[in-house]
């Protein structure tokens, strides 16, 4: 295996220096014309000799030929295709602003990168924003997960909840990127909604296998989005007004064509609206909130600066308040609060027309916190009681990251990277104040450091005009409580081109993770604790081999089959009868450590363009587990092990005001335990005896969403209604099983349903 | 964190929309007979004799007892002695006296049952060496003061050990005598662990009415457990008649049976209800049925 990793190690690094003589290097970058917004990962291409290039994230392409004429034909889907001719030697810089299609093309403005085919990459998906806002919505808020969730290989968890399962994995191995800074906690409301306003966003990238060796850290998948830069040429602004929540967001230059912003607000407003009907001495409420800022600024031609931030709260409170003849007053409040926020900045430098480099430093921080408070004013006295509980993780990093592309038959990406953790596994607060007892005490767990350093190096390197790989390394060290763990994990892609529409792909990757999540919920509950690997907690391990076959047909469908099979060392779990709340202390005893596997098959068509654009995507899985202690050793179906998975969504522009659009998913029942029988107990009581850990299923979960949006174009700006309905047959899908008794006094298996039939309506309005 | 559980289910039950029953692919339970008896050392041992029931038939309250099985119990290498079913207390009765040190099998067959047997071995007698009470020494983590118990005795060597200790104080409700649990007990001892197994420290609150240890740390050895318990707890009561009625300790020495039964039983009491929590079985030493058969050694001082 060392030897392996040797040579393609020795692969990658000599490929570094395999450039040609007398070439010519084409460089720039490509934005829309109009806001100046670089486009990522649009295509430039060399017609009639199969050799191309993508621009990278920060829209900066590069392409080295043989000195010659030769034309670049410049594409993105959505935007009118340009072709510039090219002659002469040396280096040409060509930035390219690109026009958007005009009509209902319009309409599908897509991301998509090149042709699914041709990419090396395999197990990726880009998820067009304009699909995800057009796609019906749940009480009429757009949520980028929801819309991930439609995806073949992602599961949502349960009913309701926008986590994701992907490829059999748990929901801590999904690396969650905004603007390249991981977010530990992406739901509001118990999960119910994501923390991604998609009026904020600019791309979504899901990838569920095959991982470059840029990514790192998780071993499912990584979500990576991109928060939208702002125009740099006029002030626009978009908004909506839902049933629970509205948002704005403006963006504009700051210096017309060499800077800009994007500010973007969503808040919801129960407790607003409810605060009216409240009466009496018991008050309370719940909002979540979340505000995105980005800023751009041109430092000159080489170099560009990027800042952005997000920030997000959800705030559950009641405040009760007693006065009892003026003699004694009694003030009780509590509060259950938690959130993100991100802050990140991230300098592009172009050191020449062949290498681009970005330093980004970063902060992310997620923190719950819940209290109550009493506060008791006496004739002459006062009290004041105060318990006080939080957690949360914070990450202070800072990574440099090169793209060198020294010719057409090589890209290759390197950087470093640190990141220093630091994990808060839990802390009370008790606070006394009375004339008996004065005191402040905290206990729990102290905070855990943690540092984590990466390096990787990769390369797409063409080797033929059908025949591409992707070879990276992948190395991390990871440094908690004086000891030090470290990994190097290859990483192998291929792609061969067998017709120009039809591809063949394989990928071997190896991830690690050095972080766990403790949860046993699945409904992305605030209390769920990021904790580090220990002397006790090893490292996350997983082996993903995958192939498949990707095919582009005239019409603009794209279709993928691709075949998995994943393994995953050192996973976690809550010890049998250990209950997830309380995670304050000693969480390294409560957890059983074992192994799982997941191994199946998916189909994925979407088409992108024309009146009618939709994604269909079948799954069909087999996910175990096994711990040494959990289920007497036997290896048992994993909490989301779902034998089907069928989504279907479709959008259809009747007209150029009237979009229609509608999704359908079905998906096998989660596996459960359940009790099977009663016994008498040792005190004449009566025991209740659980069977095979997870070996009965819930009823399977369908659903179908519908939508329709009226647009209407005004003077200077433009308005829609979206009106929604959720769960359109009103299925009414299980949440969770129990036993119980039945209205005849027999004992049924009862289910509880979360969400029955929901309309909506959303106004929406841009300009 | 009951706070926490409140706030969460509240928040959840705000989108909660609808209960409805649901037929589940249960295959149906077979029913086991289920053998619960613990004895203590000195005493004669009876063993009551239940069965299981489909969780889809069972019937609050219904009567799980088997009383048409024949029942035989057996100590070491004597012959068997069949128990006898008393009406009374609808358990099967024996003459047979568990006596420290000694293995003991029981036997169970009933119609329409599979057969069912357990056996288990009487632990030895652990004394209470002393019991020292120091008052006042420390504050718990509410600012109450504490008193400090120190309770020693002797491991026995060689051997696996397994220890309950319960501190109980009497109080009277209508002339009654009622006993109650003490609440939380500190103690930086790291043989004591709680029901999940975990780590301690001295803020940890052990549930008084099941204090367990394990002897891996001192085998062999002369123990001295420090106990910090609430001096309001630790108080005694005057009782019409009885006179003065002191709180009390109790060192139980008990099988690793029992040991796993009684924590597994009492988590599951506890998750019981919570649909977050993972389900989990009662531990049972009972083969192809249910329950626990077990013999313990107890030894009871006042606390003065």
């Amino acid at each position: 295996m060392t030897k392996i990793k040797f040579i393609l190690f020795l692969v990658a690094t000599v490929s570094c220096f395999v450039t040609g003589a007398q070439n010519i290097t084409v460089s720039g970058y490509i934005s829309e014309a109009g806001s100046g917004e670089r486009l990522i990962g649009a295509t430039v291409f060399v017609p009639g000799r199969n050799i191309g290039t993508t621009t990278n994230a920060y829209g900066f392409y590069s392409i080295t030929l043989p000195a010659d004429t030769f034309t670049l034909r410049y594409s993105y889907i959505g935007y009118q295709s340009q072709v510039k001719q090219i002659s002469g030697k040396g280096s040409q810089q060509v930035n390219i602003e690109m026009k958007q299609e005009k009509g209902l093309e319009e309409v599908v403005i897509t991301s998509q990168k090149d042709a699914i085919q041709s990419r090396t990459q395999m197990s990726s998906i880009d998820l067009p924003i304009q699909t995800i806002k057009s796609l019906p919505a749940f009480l009429g808020e757009v949520d980028v997960m929801r819309a991930i969730q439609l995806l073949p290989g992602i599961q949502a968890g349960n009913e309701g909840s926008t986590g994701i399962y992907v490829r059999g994995g748990g929901p801590d191995q999904n690396l969650i990127l905004l603007d390249g800074v991981p977010v530990y906690n992406a739901s509001h409301l118990f999960g119910f909604f994501s923390v991604f306003n998609a009026d904020a966003i600019r791309s979504v990238e899901v990838i569920k296998g095959g991982f470059p060796a840029r990514y790192g850290g998780r071993l499912s998948s990584v979500v990576d989005i991109n928060m939208k830069e702002g125009n740099k040429e006029k002030l626009h602004g978009e908004g909506g007004i839902g049933l629970i929540a509205s948002r704005l967001t403006l963006e504009g230059p700051i210096q017309r064509g060499k800077s800009s912003f994007m500010i973007s607000g969503r808040r919801t407003y129960y407790d607003l609206i409810a605060k009216p009907f409240m009466r009496g001495a018991v008050r309370g409420g719940y909002y979540f909130y979340d505000l995105n800022g980005k800023a751009n600024f041109q430092l000159g031609k080489k170099d560009h600066l990027y800042i952005s931030g997000y920030f997000g709260n959800d705030k559950f409170y009641a405040r009760q308040s007693n006065n009892s003849n003026g003699l004694l007053n009694t003030d009780f409040r509590t509060n259950l609060q938690w959130g993100n926020a991100t802050a990140v900045g991230r300098w592009n430098h172009e050191f020449s027309p062949k290498l681009f480099g970005n330093l980004t430093t970063y902060y992310s921080r997620y923190r719950f916190m819940v209290s109550a408070q009493t506060k008791n004013q006496l004739v002459g006295s006062n009290e004041e009681y105060l318990l006080k509980y939080s957690s949360g993780i914070n990450d202070k990093a800072v990574k440099y990251d090169f793209d060198y592309l020294p010719g057409a038959n090589h890209y290759i990406k390197a950087g470093v990277g640190f990141i220093a953790h630091t994990y808060k596994p839990g802390a009370q607060q008790t606070k006394i104040r009375s004339i008996l007892a004065n005191q402040d005490t905290t206990i729990g767990v102290d905070d855990i450091h943690a540092n984590e350093i990466d390096a990787y190096i990769e390369d797409d390197i063409r080797i033929s005009s059908r025949f591409k790989t992707n070879i990276g390394l992948h190395w991390t060290g990871f440094s908690v409580r004086n000891q030090f763990y470290h990994s190097i994990q290859p990483r192998v892609a291929a792609r061969y081109l067998i017709t120009d529409e039809l591809s063949a792909k394989a990928s071997f990757v190896q991830m690690n993770q050095f972080i766990h999540l403790l949860t046993n919920s699945s409904i992305g509950l605030p209390t769920d604790l990021w904790v580090p690997v220990t002397d006790k907690v090893p490292v996350q391990k997983s082996y993903q081999y995958a192939a498949g076959m990707a095919y582009t047909h005239r019409t603009g469908i794209e279709v993928s089959v691709e075949g998995y099979y994943k393994t995953m060392d050192n996973i976690i779990e809550y010890k049998e009868g250990a209950s997830f709340f309380n995670t304050a202390t000693n969480w390294e005893d409560k957890i059983e450590i074992g192994k799982g596997w997941s191994y199946g098959g998916e189909l994925f068509v979407q088409k992108k363009k024309g009146r009618f654009t939709g994604l269909m995507g079948y799954t069909l899985s087999w996910t175990n587990r096994q711990f040494d202690n959990l289920n007497m050793g036997k290896v048992y179906p994993y909490r989301y092990d779902r034998r089907h998975d069928f989504k279907i969504a479709g959008i259809y522009s009747l007209t150029d005001r009237i979009e229609l659009s509608a999704e359908w998913l079905y998906g096998t029942g989660n596996a459960i335990t359940l009790p099977v029988a009663y016994h008498s107990g040792l005190e004449g009581d009566e025991v209740l005896v659980y069977g095979e850990r997870n070996g009965f299923r819930m009823p399977s979960y369908h659903r179908g969403d519908v939508s329709i949006k009226f647009s209407k174009q005004k003077k200077n700006w433009e308005r829609a209604w979206v009106v929604g309905v959720y769960n359109v047959y009103n299925r009414r899908n299980p949440f969770y099983v129990y036993s119980s008794t039945n209205s005849s006094g027999n004992n049924a298996f009862k289910q509880m349903s979360l969400f029955p039939i929901i309309p909506s309506i959303t106004y929406q309005f841009k300009f | 964190m009951k706070l926490n559980i409140i706030a969460i289910t509240a928040g959840i039950l705000l989108f909660a929309s609808c209960e409805k029953e649901i037929t589940v692919d249960v295959p149906p339970h077979e029913p086991k007979l289920a053998i619960n008896s613990v004895a203590y050392t000195g005493d004669t041992i009876s063993i009551m004799l239940g069965k299981s029931v489909d969780v889809l038939k069972h019937k609050y309250g219904a009567n799980l007892g088997v009383s048409n099985a024949v029942v035989q119990l057996q100590a070491g290498d004597k012959a068997a002695v069949t128990m006898k079913y008393d009406n009374a207390s609808g358990m099967y009765i024996s003459d047979m006296v568990a006596e420290p040190g000694i293995a003991y099998s029981v036997k169970a067959i009933a119609p329409g049952f599979k057969d069912v047997s357990a056996t288990t071995r009487a632990p030895g007698i652990v004394k209470i060496q002393s019991l020292q009470r120091i008052k006042d020494v420390r504050l718990d983590i509410d600012g109450n003061t504490q008193d400090e118990l120190r309770l020693t005795f002797d491991d026995p060597a060689g051997e696996k050990n397994y220890y309950i200790v319960i501190i109980s104080a009497s109080y009277m409700v209508n002339n009654y005598e009622e006993t109650a649990y003490s609440g939380c007990v500190n103690t930086p001892d790291p043989s004591v662990e709680t029901l999940y197994d975990e780590s301690i420290d001295q803020n940890t609150c052990i549930e008084s009415n099941g204090i367990f240890l394990r002897d891996e740390l001192f085998d062999g050895k002369r123990k001295e457990l420090r106990l910090f318990v609430r001096s309001t707890d630790l108080q005694a009561v005057e009782m019409p008649g009885l006179g003065m009625v002191y709180p009390t300790i109790e060192i139980q020495h008990v099988t690793e049976e029992y040991f796993r039964y009684i924590k597994s039983s009492r988590y599951a009491a506890i998750n019981s209800g919570n649909p977050f929590a993972e389900p989990s079985n009662v531990y049972t030493n009972v083969k192809n049925g249910f329950g626990i058969f077990s013999i313990t050694h107890s030894e009871v001082m006042e606390i003065k």
